[in-house]
């Protein structure tokens, strides 16, 4: 059933280290995997387009997070419904099609329960989550860090980018070198535990419940940061839900931590950062990017970013939306036209791009479902991406103890999450040993470096923001 | 000032069914007003059971009715979703077995055609663990209709209708003067004139704004958890009531599976407590072991508004004569709402209920002590 191999072999940047290689079945068909890697990947691997049908209309579906949330994915695997993204090869899987809604088959695993107490809980081990674990390595604190994904990193496991600006922050550094040497560093922590591929399902008066494959986890905490992130957003148009459309971070993943060509002939909508640094990245992987097109009279993301792709004359449209998409069992064709100020479609402008792939790089929605349940008060605030925890500057909420940090509190980048995450591990330092000089004026430092990063004219969005997002002194000062 | 006919105070079930009931006789002008959005109540948090199969003459005979109603509302309105795949009360101990023989026996006395299953039936039925499982006590007549379903169509209906729809506009207080209520005041104070009925469907919430009119009421908040899960193939047809335990596990026509277990909560500390889920799970997975590879979606707790005798309270309030009430329905407000909103309508516009057994829930009963009876209440 080998129809095609999208494996990606030489990379200018990326070495993948491949498990063991092993077979799984693809209705009934053995394909290659390797042990460990997302199943997800594996199947996309191997030329298959269509994952499953939608229950009730019958459309194809296949990848598009990347991530475990979107559902896109999921399939029988052994008889259970799974999300193959988030899950990994194993030898001998046996994979099914669903083509109606998942059947509940009876489920044998052992499940075990366990109680724990602890100093601290961090929810999501990102570049904040692992920041926050960071300050907090070492101490006689024990912390908890609970992250949902296959590896441990967020979104830098995916990230190819050189980091610049000061050492500090990891200049000269690439993503997935970050996420690497800090998940070895957490590893050696005695104090910090990390639980992976364990979701935090809710807070409820006994604790904080997070459950993986095998056990149920019932957390108590006497603080905690939730640093879940963010998640990809979507955008409507004719087909939107045909295979070959992806989130451009689930793209990401696909490429740049699995080695899997997410496509050949590529459009991708939006150009603000994300979107034009996987373009490159689509290009280093030997992959053609027919268009970049942003519905702004102007590029939203940074220029070094959009002269790179710019010289490989990858055109960058601006003022112009996607109309929709055709093919049968994915992507073939898509249809562009330019917009006006209003946004509205411009008649006759109509194009159509022969594509297989189209990538959405269209913002992201902070992932607040975990921090609400602690009855934080909250806040819609676009400038931030949306609804979002109010907080201190010291990233602490309105429920005294309950911290945040990154993408969830802000839509920003790794550098900012990083100190934020720093910040907010200092603040529960404090908290919990009261006022020592060495921290307090290590956090002061890092609210300053806060500051200066965001003092920046491309920052003017989140610095308005920043200021509306504060609790009021009075409030905070309980 | 705005002048309306009919002031609906709460969009859910039972404001909603009375609405349709009052417009589908060509009654014009008729508001109904939510706090919040529709169903966010009560409605929206329940898990959309529906029999007949109760252990009073008065539950018994409105809800025969009720269910009727809902059968012609499936055809009446595109998109409700009611089922008749019955309820299951799984029986693990000799007493209950007895004690079902004779409630089903009663309830076949009055038309509701329960009958007692063996293992065997019980297993054709549906895909179960027998476990300790002695006997079931089996309703074929009752069903289920997805809530969210049901708002949904029911909005739509009602806005084909010309019913208007205020979301987010809470009512606080209605004014009454020479014995009419003849206002209505919203949340900031803008006022209202009600040229005919004031409606109060406010679920618990009823009480408050009854007691500023002077308007007794006994009702009391029991808050009761429930969770859904996402999406599967159908494959319990029945609602399954563990009778010992109250554990319920219900899946509706879109898929979703809603586990309800008894876990008391103390009065003004309703955080969701992880207790119910571990209950709700451990219970229902030993007869469904099915739903251990299920993902969980979201838990949440909504009240039930409780009387003394448990039987909903339906008409008229003392001393203002146009006013009525619908409240109190202890958990079955979403199931009696078709007949109740029809049975509002009917005092409404004919001054009476058509069904005699309406006029037995009046509220004037708690104070002359002729509380109703009750046994077969569960989770």
């Amino acid at each position: 059933m080998c129809l095609s191999d999208r494996r990606i072999y030489t990379h200018p940047i990326l070495e993948f280290k491949r498990g063991k290689e092993i077979t799984i079945f693809f209705e009934g068909k053995p394909i290659r995997a390797f042990e460990g890697e997302s199943l997800a990947a594996a199947i996309y691997a191997a030329g298959i387009n269509v994952f499953r049908l939608s229950p009730i209309l019958k459309r194809p579906r296949a990848v598009f997070c990347m991530v475990g949330k979107c559902g896109s994915c999921i399939v029988r695997v052994n008889g259970i419904p799974t999300r193959t993204c988030v899950t990994p090869a194993e030898e001998n899987m046996r994979i099914e099609r669903i083509s109606n809604l998942p059947e509940a088959s009876k489920y044998e695993k052992r499940l075990v329960s366990e109680e724990i107490d602890v100093d601290v809980l961090i929810v999501g081990g990102g570049p904040a989550g692992m920041a926050s674990a960071e300050v907090l390595c070492g101490t006689d604190l024990s912390v908890v860090l609970v992250d949902d994904q296959i590896r441990l990193g967020g979104q830098l496991i995916k990230q190819t980018h050189i980091f610049f600006g000061s050492r500090e922050l990891f200049a000269g550094k690439r993503g997935f070198e970050i996420a690497e040497e800090y998940s070895n560093k957490l590893s050696k922590c005695p104090n910090v535990r990390v639980l992976d591929r364990t979701t935090v399902i809710g807070v409820f008066k006994e604790g904080v419940v997070a459950v993986s494959d095998e056990a149920t986890y019932l957390i108590r905490p006497k603080y905690v940061v939730v640093a879940a992130g963010a998640y990809e957003n979507y955008l409507v148009f004719e087909n939107n839900d045909l295979p070959g459309i992806m989130g451009a971070g689930g793209a990401q993943t696909l490429m740049n931590v699995w080695g899997v060509k997410p496509g050949n002939e590529i459009l991708v909508v939006g150009s603000g950062n994300v979107g034009l640094i996987i373009s490159y990245q689509l290009l280093q992987a030997g992959a053609e990017v027919k268009a970049v097109i942003e519905a702004l009279p102007r590029i939203g993301g940074w220029f070094v970013h959009a002269a790179k792709i710019r010289r490989y004359g990858v055109p960058i449209l601006t003022s112009h939306t996607i109309l929709g998409v055709k093919g049968s069992e994915r992507v073939e064709e898509a249809t562009i036209a330019r917009v006006d100020e209003g946004w509205n479609v411009i008649r006759g402008t109509e194009k159509s791009l022969k594509v297989d792939t189209v990538l959405l790089a269209v913002g992201l929605t902070p992932n607040t479902e975990i921090v609400r349940q602690f009855g934080v008060a909250m806040k819609y605030i676009p400038e931030l991406g949306g609804l979002v925890p109010l907080r201190t500057p010291y990233m602490e909420t309105s429920v005294e103890n309950v911290f945040v940090a990154g993408d969830l509190a802000a839509i920003e980048e790794a550098t900012t999450a990083f100190i934020e995450g720093w910040i907010a591990g200092y603040s529960i330092l404090i908290k919990a040993h009261g006022m020592k000089e060495e921290y307090l004026t290590k956090r002061e430092n890092l609210v300053r470096m806060l500051y200066e990063y965001r003092s920046a004219p491309v920052s003017e969005k989140v610095r308005k923001g920043w200021q509306l997002s504060l609790i009021p002194c009075e409030v905070s000062a309980k | 000032m705005q002048l309306i006919e009919v002031a609906i105070i709460g969009g859910g079930s039972t404001g909603l069914m009375t609405a349709y009931y009052l417009a589908k006789e060509g009654i014009k002008n008729i508001h109904v007003f939510e706090e919040k959005y529709l169903g966010f109540g009560s409605t929206g948090r329940c898990a959309g059971g529906i029999r007949a199969s109760f252990a009073s003459d008065v539950h018994i005979k409105l809800m025969k009715e009720s269910i009727s109603k809902w059968l012609s509302l499936k055809e009446e309105i595109i998109g409700l979703d009611f089922v008749q795949d019955g309820y299951l009360w799984l029986l693990t101990t000799e007493e209950l077995v007895e004690l079902h023989k004779k409630l089903s026996a009663y309830q076949n006395s009055l038309g509701v055609p329960t009958r007692m299953l063996d293992r065997d039936e019980i297993r054709n039925l549906v895909p179960i663990e027998m476990n300790d499982v002695i006997a079931a006590l089996y309703d074929p007549m009752a069903g289920k209709a997805s809530p969210l379903k049901f708002l949904g169509s029911v909005r739509r209906r009602l806005r084909e209708l010309g019913v208007a729809i205020h979301e987010y506009t809470p009512v606080t207080e209605v004014r009454v003067s020479g014995g009419r209520a003849c206002s209505i005041v919203l949340d900031g104070g803008r006022e209202i004139r009600v040229g005919g009925y004031v409606v109060v469907a406010a679920g618990v919430w009823s009480k408050d704004l009854l007691e500023k009119l002077g308007v007794k009421i006994p009702l009391k908040k029991d808050p009761h958890h429930l969770l859904v899960t996402e999406k599967y193939t159908h494959f319990i047809k029945p609602l399954v009531i563990h009778k010992e335990t109250g554990s319920y596990i219900v899946q509706h026509e879109t898929g979703s599976l809603l586990v309800g277990a008894e876990f008391p909560v103390p009065e003004g500390d309703e955080t969701l407590r992880y207790g119910y889920l571990k209950k709700a799970v451990t219970i229902m997975s030993r007869y469904f072991p099915q739903i251990l590879g299920i993902n969980l979606l979201r838990v949440w707790i909504g009240y039930y508004e409780v009387t003394p005798d448990h039987h909903p309270i339906v008409g008229g309030v003392p001393h203002i004569e146009n006013l009525v009430t619908a409240t109190g329905f202890s958990g079955h407000g979403y199931m009696m709402a078709p007949v109740i909103g029809e049975e509002l309508k009917n005092i409404i516009l004919e001054g009476k209920p058509r069904i005699p057994e309406t006029k037995e829930l009046r509220l004037e009963r708690f104070e002359e002590g002729k509380l109703l009876k009750e046994s077969a209440i569960f989770g």
